[in-house]
């Protein structure tokens, strides 16, 4: 049996979650506009994505001949 | 730890390094000199006021100003700086820089700017977004920083930055949800397998 996970999917989706979030952090005021917070949040966002592509629980099981 | 995330990894470092940096002040401040400034909304009201070093253009209360109206500043160098350059950096990227040559070797200046005139900020600084500005004058005779925070006036959801980050966060949100349900466990069965032996 093997597994098939999706890392690379997990990266633009932690990228992009990343950037979303900080974008609409920024917007409300919580945090200051910088760079540099704008890359913390979406290095930690694309870890996060990684981490759970790598964590997902299997979801299916078909059978190949 | 395989060789895709090491390399992902690797990329995440590199961007950090590179943004790190632009890293700005966190409070207002200033060194080698002294600014007041006033800003006035688009139909000249009086909108907001600020000093460095002293009271407004902090993080916590980021001097507020309106793109469509002016802001009244006086300063004061500690020390007559003739034949310098004049640098004004936003999110720790410079917005503008120019040459001072001070023949009259003045140590004030006092004036107005037009914000109408400075539009390259204008899709950031609405709602309640806080920039990081930082102004450095350096010539002969000394040198001069400035920093605080702005921002802009109204409300968050007129802010190209707001429907920026929701579709970001919503593409990032199907990205996530296609990687939990995509990951599958393939039964790889075995033409020899339970075969004639």
């Amino acid at each position: 049996m093997t597994t098939s996970r999706h890392p690379v999917r997990g990266f633009f989706a932690g990228l992009f979650l990343g950037v979303g979030a900080a974008l609409l952090l920024f917007v409300f005021g919580v945090l200051p506009f910088t760079l540099v917070m704008l890359g913390i949040i979406t290095v930690i966002g694309i870890v996060v994505g990684i981490v759970l592509a790598f964590v997902a629980p299997v979801r299916s099981s078909d059978p190949v001949t | 730890m395989n060789r895709t995330l090491r390399h992902l990894a690797l990329a995440s470092v590199a961007v950090l390094a590179v943004l790190a940096p632009a890293s700005a002040a966190s409070a207002a401040d200033a060194s080698g000199c002294t600014l007041t400034v006033a800003s006035t909304s688009a139909d000249g009201k009086p909108l907001d006021t600020a000093s460095a070093p002293g009271d407004g253009g902090t993080e916590a209360h980021p001097f507020q100003v309106d793109l469509g109206g002016k802001v009244a500043y006086v300063g004061k160098t500690d020390a007559v700086i003739t034949d310098g350059t004049y640098t004004v950096t936003a999110l720790g990227v410079t917005v503008k820089t120019d040459t001072v040559t001070n023949a009259d070797k003045k140590q004030t200046a006092k004036g107005e700017v037009d914000l109408s005139t400075v539009q390259s900020l204008k899709p950031l600084l609405s709602g309640g977004v806080k920039i990081p500005v930082q102004g450095t004058l350096t010539g002969t005779g000394g040198s001069c920083t400035v920093s605080g925070y702005i921002t802009g006036v109204g409300s968050a959801t007129s802010s190209p930055v707001f429907y920026a980050g929701l579709a970001a966060a919503a593409i990032g949100l199907g990205l996530a949800l296609w990687t939990l349900f995509g990951t599958k466990a393939t039964v790889v069965a075995s033409s020899a397998a339970g075969g004639a032996s």
